[in-house]
């Protein structure tokens, strides 16, 4: 869907620089997301006000709610499906893969 | 106070709601217990000592490393007295309240303060439709993010509470030019690759 989306607006996706963490990876404002994203799931209190003013200053302040809350949500999601053994999705699988990611075989769709 | 805010505390309310009574396989007392073992395992605390063994052990390893837990780990806290429904009624409440946390944490604001538990037995109901179908725990139909808490009553319904509320509902995924609160879609799906890419997830 993350490709799907870009392609609607007629951008690329650079998979890779999910995983690397800098560059653009053809989402508007991805390097502040990611900041967000990255000292919400660490819980990081010295990198999240300044990642958290920055997507504020560039997104506004309920998009950067928005984020942080999504980020919350896969943080339930990832671990349902990782505690519960769900395999992973073929589409998920190719994306790993162009990510530069090796799925362990126990998550084998 | 943003209409988002309102919407997280009406998810706490509820979220806290379901924690505090009587569940399937535990009581309110033991449900708040094993969302404070959680929380100590996240703090880096040494276990509470409230909870059995295999309580303990679950409860801590899906807070902070679910994706080293394999099928024996079930079957060890299985034989101990863990049966597999119960182990996914500890999932269920691990995995909310991380994302009510980190929801928390993500708008500024401190851990929501635990509710006080609600006397009463736990209902100790078995979906007995639910089998092992693809996944390690039983489910109704194959394992799949829409069936992973279908061994618990309610639980797909707690779940999609969140899923609703900080996400995207199931007929909001379908569309790839949503946009919530300004977030584009494309925006909304890169915090939820680099979630899962920080969790060691291929969700």
């Amino acid at each position: 869907m993350l490709r799907a989306s870009l392609h609607k607006t007629d951008r690329d996706l650079h998979p890779r620089v999910i995983v690397e963490g800098c560059g653009s990876c053809g989402v508007p404002a991805g390097d502040d997301i990611r900041a967000l994203v990255d000292a919400c799931v660490f819980r990081d209190v010295d990198e999240y006000p300044d990642a958290r003013v920055r997507a504020e200053l560039r997104l506004g302040r309920d998009t950067a709610d928005r984020i942080a809350m999504v980020a919350a949500n896969f943080e339930m999601m990832n671990r349902l499906l990782d505690a519960i053994g769900v395999p992973v999705m073929a589409a998920t699988a190719d994306l790993a893969t162009e990510m530069g990611l090796a799925i362990p075989d126990h998550l084998q769709p | 106070m943003t209409p988002l805010l309102d919407d997280f505390d009406a998810l706490v309310a509820r979220q806290w709601k379901a924690l505090a009574a009587p569940g399937t396989w535990f009581t309110g007392q033991e449900q708040i217990a094993i969302a404070n073992e959680a929380r100590n395992a996240r703090a880096g605390h040494l276990p509470t000592g409230e909870l059995p063994t295999a309580m303990t052990d679950a409860s801590r390893r899906i807070a902070i490393e679910a994706w080293t837990i394999r099928p024996p780990d079930i079957a060890a806290w299985a034989e101990t007295g863990l049966r597999a429904e119960a182990y996914v009624e500890i999932a269920s409440i691990v995995a909310r309240l991380t994302a009510i946390d980190t929801a928390a944490f993500g708008l500024g604001l401190n851990d929501p303060v635990l509710p006080q538990p609600v006397a009463g037995t736990p209902t100790q109901t078995v979906i007995t439709d639910a089998a092992i179908d693809q996944g390690w725990v039983p489910t109704v139909g194959t394992a799949h993010p829409l069936t992973a808490l279908t061994a618990v009553p309610g639980g797909v319904d707690l779940q999609f509470d969140i899923h609703n509320t900080l996400y995207l509902s199931i007929e909001e995924m379908g569309d790839p030019l949503i946009e919530r609160n300004g977030a584009t879609r494309a925006q909304i799906e890169l915090a939820a690759a680099r979630t899962s890419y920080l969790n060691e997830c291929f969700f």
